[in-house]
């Protein structure tokens, strides 16, 4: 299947930068082959993928195809979002990804898929995109009968997210690149998502090794904390190593049980 | 079930309140299928508030699962209220000795003993994991390291702030020092994490609300700070005291996960954690 362009016309598109108009790339399991039994349920979920790359690069084969192909095989249907980086500011990445789970949303029914099992999973700053979604979101806004459809994600994966925009354990280039050098106050709070978690807060998962150098584990257990502050029911997996970016983690069979926890935790909170 | 021989830890234990009948000792549940060749042992500490000892739901139930996957158990009956700390420190320290200077005996490898905990039993593994020595004075048992291999505790007590916690744990720990400051500190164990500790395994659910999951968290916290090498794995649901854990679709995957643990950081298939 084709890329599906997000919008017509993209609102605040620069075509001088170079890059490319926000879409998703659908990997998609059939579930109407004739004669073929082991296919996908009628009303299966959904997962909108959001490679990480700190705001200001995309890694697509460790984050993105790897990750929608393992999705179709637990029964997901897997969609890539290509959002825009650097220099791009906030909120533009989030309108992207925004705009994705409305579109899949508004096609439920198109592509087979049960419009309340739409969840994300983001790494890296990946993460911190879907994190932000799922802390900011409306129930449909002005503009075409897309935008009219609800962002609110029904569950959400976060790998090595970055989170936090405390000075501390902030990850400094994807903040730089999403708000560039001088940020307010406000900015710095509104995009920490640990300090937007709400009751409404989607149930989410996440996993992180405690060697990663790059995001550092603090960003998770902040995170954990505040859902656990607000009651919304989170699962976390910390492992010793795996470093940042593990992916599946196919180079370190520990780690990847993740991948097995993920599995069985969506059986209760993504179906 | 098997009726198992008390292993006394002492022949005449010291610190002994003359009027009580505690005593401590280790219950040793070995693989049925023979001792396995890679030796790894795990001493088993229930929890009930340093006020009892969780002999049977976080003790020989696990023991009889931790069997099943391979390794053998020593259960430790440790004394608790109103025995105070360093008491249970003592008991546990010895019985780590006691199996590490018996382990040609149990075909054990002395350098891989571990201890898993469950909640107060947890915050005796963590103090032994913080607090250990490479022999003292005594007899020749107290001339071996009391140090562990590896430490598993599960939804353990750690801190001491009592926004924390809902037990008595340490009124019963610390008696008529339960308010001072210093003991407190002392027995806080996030404050006391150092690098050369052993690996770590902890499991907590967000609910508990008899000890709160920010005692794992604190503790993973100070532990990641000190770079030792740390597993964590936190439940949606669960409660506290979950033990085997039959009733809980998730929550009882803390097994599975667990036994993914043990397996690499014994490295019973040759590989490690990483």
């Amino acid at each position: 299947m084709e890329n599906i362009r997000l919008w017509e016309q993209t609102p605040n598109y620069d075509p001088s930068l170079g890059q490319p108009e926000p879409y998703l790339t659908p990997y998609l399991v059939p579930n109407d082959i004739p004669f073929v039994h082991a296919r996908m349920p009628k009303d299966c979920g959904a997962f909108i993928v959001v490679p990480g790359g700190g705001y200001g690069g995309y890694s697509l084969e460790i984050d993105g195809t790897a990750i929608a192909q393992w999705l179709n095989t637990l029964g997901y249907q897997a969609f890539i979002l290509r959002y825009r980086l650097a220099p791009y500011r906030a909120p533009l990445q989030h309108d992207d990804l925004s705009r994705a789970i409305r579109y899949v949303r508004a096609h439920a029914e198109e592509f087979g898929i049960d419009p309340n099992k739409i969840g994300a999973i983001g790494s890296s700053a990946g993460g911190h995109l879907v994190a932000s979604v799922a802390t900011h979101f409306d129930n449909g806004k002005d503009g075409d009968a897309i935008d009219a459809v609800s962002n609110r994600l029904n569950f959400a994966v976060l790998l090595y997210p970055v989170i936090t925009s405390d000075a501390e354990y902030r990850h400094d280039g994807s903040f730089r690149n999403l708000l560039g050098d001088t940020p307010t106050e406000e900015q710095l709070r509104y995009w920490s998502p640990e300090k937007q978690v709400t009751s409404e807060t989607p149930p989410t998962f996440l996993a992180h090794a405690t060697d990663d150098t790059a995001v550092v584990l603090e960003n998770s257990l902040l995170y954990v904390q505040a859902c656990k502050d607000h009651n919304v029911p989170v699962e976390l997996h910390v492992y010793p190593y795996g470093g940042h970016g593990f992916s599946l983690s196919l180079n370190n069979p520990h780690t990847a049980h993740w991948k097995e926890n993920c599995a069985r935790w969506l059986k209760i909170y993504g179906k | 079930m098997i009726a198992m021989e008390k292993i006394k830890l002492w022949e005449d234990f010291p610190a002994r309140i003359p009027e009580n009948k505690q005593e401590p000792y280790l219950e040793y549940f070995p693989v049925p299928t023979g001792p396995l060749e890679f030796g790894a042992t795990i001493i088993l500490v229930p929890g009930g508030g340093y006020g009892g000892v969780c002999k049977e739901h976080e003790g020989r139930q696990i023991a009889m699962w931790l069997n099943s996957i391979g390794y053998s158990v020593f259960m430790l009956t440790y004394r608790v209220a109103p025995y105070r700390a360093p008491v249970q420190h003592m008991d546990l320290s010895r019985a780590v000795r006691y199996v590490r200077y018996h382990a040609a005996e149990y075909r054990i490898d002395p350098n891989k003993i571990g201890a898993m905990g469950f909640s107060a039993g947890g915050h005796l593994v963590a103090s032994v994991a913080v607090r250990s020595d490479h022999g003292t004075e005594g007899d020749p048992i107290d001339a071996v390291p009391s140090n562990l291999n590896f430490a598993a505790l599960i939804y353990p007590v750690i801190s001491t702030d009592p926004t924390h916690l809902n037990t008595g744990t340490f009124p019963n720990l610390l008696g008529e020092r339960k308010d001072d400051p210093a003991a407190l500190a002392e027995w806080a164990l996030e404050r006391h994490t150092h690098p050369d500790m052993p690996p770590i395994f902890m499991v907590h659910a967000l609910d508990d609300t008899c000890v709160g999951v920010e005692n794992s968290l604190a503790f993973a916290t100070s532990c990641h700070k000190q770079k030792v090498p740390l597993e964590l794995h936190i439940y949606p649901n669960g409660g506290h005291g979950f033990g085997i854990c039959r009733n809980n679709d998730h929550t009882t995957e803390w097994k599975t996960n667990c036994e993914h643990w043990l397996n690499a950081v014994t490295k019973r298939f040759g590989r490690g954690l990483r």
